[in-house]
């Protein structure tokens, strides 16, 4: 199976394959490798590139040097290449990251190995990158051939940021013509077909894909993808049925994105996070590393109607030095903090001036799509039905399963104070079922039936 | 942006000639010309700046990306 150009060797290594697959099987393979091959550079750094935040600062430095020095040795220029980007990628370096793989592939054009560390473009908190980095993956996919699974993948991912919807879904079928296993081309379509809105087609094709890997690296959040499509043909239950049985518990972001979600719609949450854990993440730099990073946090004080944090959080982001911390996420976490407590129309004012400013806030449309769905609520509790409609109108007259939506232009007490929402269930351990009658069919605390 | 309008080119990019990687000449310069890349040493000095994807899962980070681990 053609990953790169025929003759290289290097690339066609299986655990490569697996690797660039996100396969459940790519993670011992490369352990493997770099066992069998200590000399290996390659090996080495892709071992690395694999665990690297589960790594010291100790181990991850020596474990690189040692790689570089091996491929200097040899001299193997462009192992050298790699291993220099793979130290700037795994320091978080994210602009140095993406200087350098522009380099690289100007020199190695369409090298696979570079492929996994493409995500510093996106990191790097400017929309430029960002769309630089989309040009570079379909210049490598142009040169790479439609045979190299792993580049069709990447360039169908990065269609669906440019909004070639239909583009985005063939080229992904295509990569998983090519390779059935292709973890990225799997995870391509459910981003494409989430601006679909397939529903139960997309659940079926995520719950048959991840029957034939189980342990698939992306296995949680091709479930909260599938948990997405739940909501959008209104199977609420199923949502959170995912949510709670493959959401992990360090997986602040996507609970909350999916729980953020469900209480937009009136419903009860899935499993939350506890507010102490938020709290420590709001403490450490982890939390303020990127601005998606406090975004993903801000949505999970939101889910937990922690007011006074958010505010906190708020205010903080309006002092912090870069410029998309005080300028979008300022203002759409004092919009969570308005909202949580039960004032709709800051929050209209704040979230209507951002406009096409959201792009800043980093991560992808699927993502960002949040803020839109939490403007339309706070429109709707705000008594501005029509303008909420609007706001809505492309997904609802786009998307064959658009429940969600239609849930989102609903009245219902929800996201506001905890008075006045649907019972939760917050911290429930993995596998614990909630109380019979709670989801779905109680009653808020406020008397009002939750959907 | 519209489709036709090129971002600016990133510090350090160069322009690759098409014809130059179809031709190969990209991959001989591996087969000895010297090049930037090979005397780059790695940067020591460079710390490891902190992150949101702690206690072994994504934590805060977006696993939208492509590739995530």
């Amino acid at each position: 199976m053609t990953v790169t150009f025929p003759d290289d060797r290097l690339a066609e290594h299986p655990a490569v394959g697996e690797w660039l697959a996100m396969s459940g099987r790519a993670l011992p393979a490369l352990e493997t490798w770099r066992s069998a091959e200590p000399d290996s550079p390659v090996a080495r750094m892709l071992w690395v590139l694999s665990r690297h935040h589960h790594l010291s600062d100790g181990v991850l430095r020596a474990e690189l040097v040692r790689a570089h020095a091996d491929a200097k040795a040899a001299g193997a220029v462009r192992e050298q290449s790699l291993v220099h980007a793979a130290w700037l990628f795994t320091h978080q370096a994210h602009r140095r990251t993406a200087e350098h793989l522009v380099a690289h592939f100007a020199q190695y054009p369409a090298d696979v190995l570079a492929a996994t560390m493409l995500g510093a473009f996106d990191q790097c908190g400017s929309v430029d990158h960002r769309k630089r980095g989309e040009q570079l993956i379909e210049e490598q996919y142009r040169l790479a051939g439609p045979e190299s699974w792993a580049w069709a993948s990447c360039a169908a991912a990065a269609r669906v940021e440019q909004g070639r919807i239909e583009d985005a879904w063939y080229l992904a079928e295509h990569a998983l013509r090519v390779n059935p296993r292709s973890g990225p081309a799997a995870h391509a379509r459910a981003h494409a077909e989430h601006h679909q809105g397939t529903g139960p087609g997309c659940t079926r094709f995520i719950d048959t894909w991840l029957d034939g890997d189980p342990q698939a690296i992306q296995r949680p959040h091709l479930q909260w993808h599938a948990a997405l499509q739940d909501l959008a043909s209104g199977d609420v239950e199923g949502a959170r049925r995912r949510a709670d049985a493959e959401l992990r518990e360090g997986d602040v972001g996507m609970r909350a994105a999916a729980n953020w979600r469900l209480l937009l719609a009136g419903h009860t949450p899935a499993r939350t996070t506890d507010t102490a854990d938020l709290h420590r993440l709001m403490a450490e730099p982890g939390g303020w590393a990127e601005v998606f990073h406090t975004f993903q946090l801000a949505l999970a004080l939101a889910v937990a109607a922690d007011t006074d944090a958010l505010t906190t959080l708020a205010r903080r982001a309006g002092a912090d030095e870069r410029s998309d911390y005080r300028d979008v996420l300022a203002p759409v976490a004092h919009a969570l903090a308005h909202l949580s407590a039960g004032r709709p129309g800051p929050a209209v004012d704040l979230l209507s001036g951002l406009d096409h400013q959201i792009e800043r806030i980093g991560g992808v449309r699927v993502e960002r799509e949040i803020i839109q769905d939490t403007l339309a609520r706070a429109l709707i509790d705000a008594g501005d039905p029509d303008r909420a409609a609007a706001l809505l109108h492309h997904r609802r007259t786009t998307r064959h399963h658009h429940t969600y939506e239609d849930q989102l232009l609903t009245q219902h007490p929800t996201t506001g104070t905890r008075a006045q929402r649907p019972l939760s269930r917050p911290h429930l351990a993995r596998g614990e079922r909630s109380p019979e009658g709670l989801a779905d069919h109680g009653k808020s605390v406020s008397g009002v039936r939750a959907r | 942006m519209t489709g036709s309008q090129k971002p600016a080119p990133l510090p350090g990019e160069e322009p690759m000639a098409r014809g130059e990687a179809a031709s190969g000449r990209a991959m001989d310069r591996e087969r000895g010309v010297p090049d930037g890349l090979a005397a780059q040493e790695l940067p020591m000095d460079l710390e490891r700046a902190p992150h949101g994807n702690s206690g072994g899962s994504c934590a805060l980070g977006s696993p939208c990306r492509v590739f995530w681990s």
